[in-house]
């Protein structure tokens, strides 16, 4: 455990020092841009149009970051051969996996943390006072954004392109956010048993991140249960736990040439 | 590993490295045939042993360390680190690796980057620290211990490289082009110090293109052509001059005694000839000796006679085909 936390700390430290500070900084600028823009031309509740796009925003960025940064992780080991030295060592490769994944999740974690620092003090700066209402939404957000730290880490340990990689990780992004639409359909048609069954597996394969959309609700004041918090964070858990279990098997078959 | 462990390892007779017939191969694409990167390699090195590892570009030399690494899976044969199959990660622990063309974490501190090594290669929290500091100090970074590794300049990183192989005084260490990107006076440093690990019984098994220090400091080598192992040197009878020959340097004959000039020149199986002194290669000690009573009898006089010493560069450009 304590060398998947070795390598755990150094891919949070090389990614916090690297990229995500940039990423960071562009956002509040985005933020302070969009929310004089809106603030000029909304017609109604300005401060529910800035909520949403702050949480639309924040979800964007983190998700973008850790498929681009997730993504490239193993191929930029892989290119500068750093992970020769790393698996050199006695550690096993998923030791390693499991420490970029966590590596990778605390990077994104931080960045949602800072994002939504950033868009508390600024809400509270509009309206003259302490503006909390956004907070049971970040943990929702944090739990999607594993789901696609995991993701991101199994396409690179199966696949050689970053950018293929990069790619497959954000359709499966949209197809979870888009899942329920698989039931809508087979409601809808009459299809052939075995399409039926195919996809029905892929309804149950795929990512249910429809279950951590909870931002509407949050923005229009709805209160969102504890134990749906809890079911959530179990389900998130195994589901990583599962993908990392397959991305070990595939990654400890791979040559390094 | 404790000195009771590491003292059970060194007093065995298991090879520190073992090679058994090892073959790998790859293909490039699913539609292009195989590529037989190494062709049935075989071979041992003994505990204290340093052992250099040769051959041009592109003959298989880094392919061979990744696989006693455990980094590509063999095709066919065996790796063995003191017994222990390369593949198990248990093996890892006995062995330091210097890669080339080293590679760290940009934005990481040299203390950093050795804590994590240090971590992975198990050594105990409460010494890490000093164990990081002695190590740095040895390979004389201390002092950019808290400078980020892109700030570093290439000798700099090689020293590095060093730091995190011997870290944790692994019993065999694994160099792929130790020297590259060093200046002479870190070239010095780094053969001292490899010469220290070695006199204390650390196995050292070196890739390298600078044939004078892997003279210098190893005690075999072998010669990797195109994948395949060309031979084994013992590298201490080359210093002791055995089979390379012998030269005899005369003053050039003056034109009366051109029947003897032409006799010296056909028993030779070499000759060069500045206009002052002839020089007279001889394969065979018969065949110089003969030469050198010929030479002496006639009155001529004699400027040198010596054994030739065959060096590894002879031995690799011959076993290249290039000379």
């Amino acid at each position: 455990m304590e060398k998947v936390l070795a390598i755990a700390l150094t891919t949070y430290r090389e990614s916090i020092r690297g990229k995500a500070l940039y990423s960071i900084l562009l956002f509040a600028l985005l933020m302070l841009i969009i929310a004089l823009f809106f603030g000029s031309i909304t017609i109604g509740d300005q401060v529910i149009v800035i909520k949403d796009f702050g949480l639309f925003a924040t979800s964007l960025f983190s998700v973008a970051f850790a498929v681009i940064s997730g993504t490239a992780l193993l191929s930029k080991e892989l290119a500068r051969k750093t992970i020769y030295n790393i698996l050199s060592k006695p550690v096993s490769r998923s030791a390693f996996l499991w420490g970029k994944f966590l590596g990778l999740f605390a990077t994104t974690t931080v960045m949602i943390v800072l994002m939504a620092l950033g868009l508390t003090i600024f809400l509270s700066i509009y309206q003259g006072a302490v503006d909390t209402s956004l907070f049971a939404a970040y943990p929702y957000q944090i739990l999607e954004l594993a789901i696609v730290c995991a993701t991101a880490i199994f396409f690179s340990s199966i696949l050689v392109t970053p950018s293929l990689s990069g790619m497959l990780t954000f359709a499966i992004f949209l197809a979870g956010r888009s899942v329920d639409y698989i039931l809508i359909l087979l409601a809808k048609l009459e299809l052939p048993d075995p399409v039926e069954y195919l996809l029905r597996g892929v309804y149950w394969i795929l990512p249910h991140l429809t279950r951590l959309t909870v931002s509407d609700r949050v923005v229009f004041g709805e209160a969102i249960p504890s134990s749906h918090l809890l079911w959530s964070s179990a389900y998130v858990a195994g589901y990583c736990v599962a993908l990392l279990i397959i991305s070990s098997y595939f990654f400890q078959k791979r040559e390094f040439n | 590993m404790t000195p009771a462990t590491s003292l059970a390892i060194t007093n065995t007779l298991l090879p520190a490295l073992e090679l058994e017939n090892i073959s790998y191969a790859y293909r490039t694409d699913w539609l292009r045939k195989r590529v037989l990167a190494l062709k049935d390699i075989s071979l041992s090195v003994m505990p204290g042993e340093a052992f250099g590892f040769l051959g041009h570009n592109g003959a298989g030399k880094t392919t061979a360390i990744k696989c006693i690494l455990g980094l590509t899976k063999l095709s066919a044969g065996a790796i063995r680190i003191f017994g222990k199959d390369a593949i198990d990660i248990e093996s890892r622990k006995l062995i330091g690796y210097l890669p080339e063309q080293p590679y760290f974490y940009d934005y990481l501190t040299v203390r950093e980057i050795m804590h994590l090594y240090a971590t992975l290669r198990g050594v105990p929290a409460a010494q890490r620290n000093s164990e990081i500091d002695s190590t740095l100090k040895r390979v004389a970074i201390l002092d950019r211990a808290e400078t980020r590794m892109r700030a570093l300049s290439k000798g700099l990183m090689q020293r590095v490289a060093m730091a995190q192989a011997i870290l944790g005084s692994p019993k065999v260490l694994i160099l792929d082009e130790p020297f590259s990107g060093l200046d002479p006076v870190g070239r010095k440093e780094f053969r001292d110090l490899l010469l220290e690990l070695k006199n204390a019984g650390t196995t050292l098994f070196m890739s390298s293109h600078i044939l004078g220090d892997v003279e210098f400091l190893c005690d075999r080598a072998s010669i990797m052509v195109k994948g395949e192992l060309r031979g084994v040197f013992n590298l201490r009878d080359l210093s002791r001059g055995d089979g390379a020959g012998f030269e005899l340097a005369l003053q050039s004959c003056a034109a009366t005694q051109a029947p003897l000039d032409a006799e010296l020149r056909e028993s030779a199986s070499e000759t060069s000839d500045n206009g002052h002194i002839l020089r007279l290669k001889f394969t065979t000690r018969y065949h110089a000796e003969a030469a050198l009573r010929r030479a002496m009898g006639a009155g001529l006089a004699v400027e040198s006679f010596e054994p030739l010493h065959q060096n590894l560069e002879d031995i690799f450009m011959s076993l290249l085909g290039k000379k």
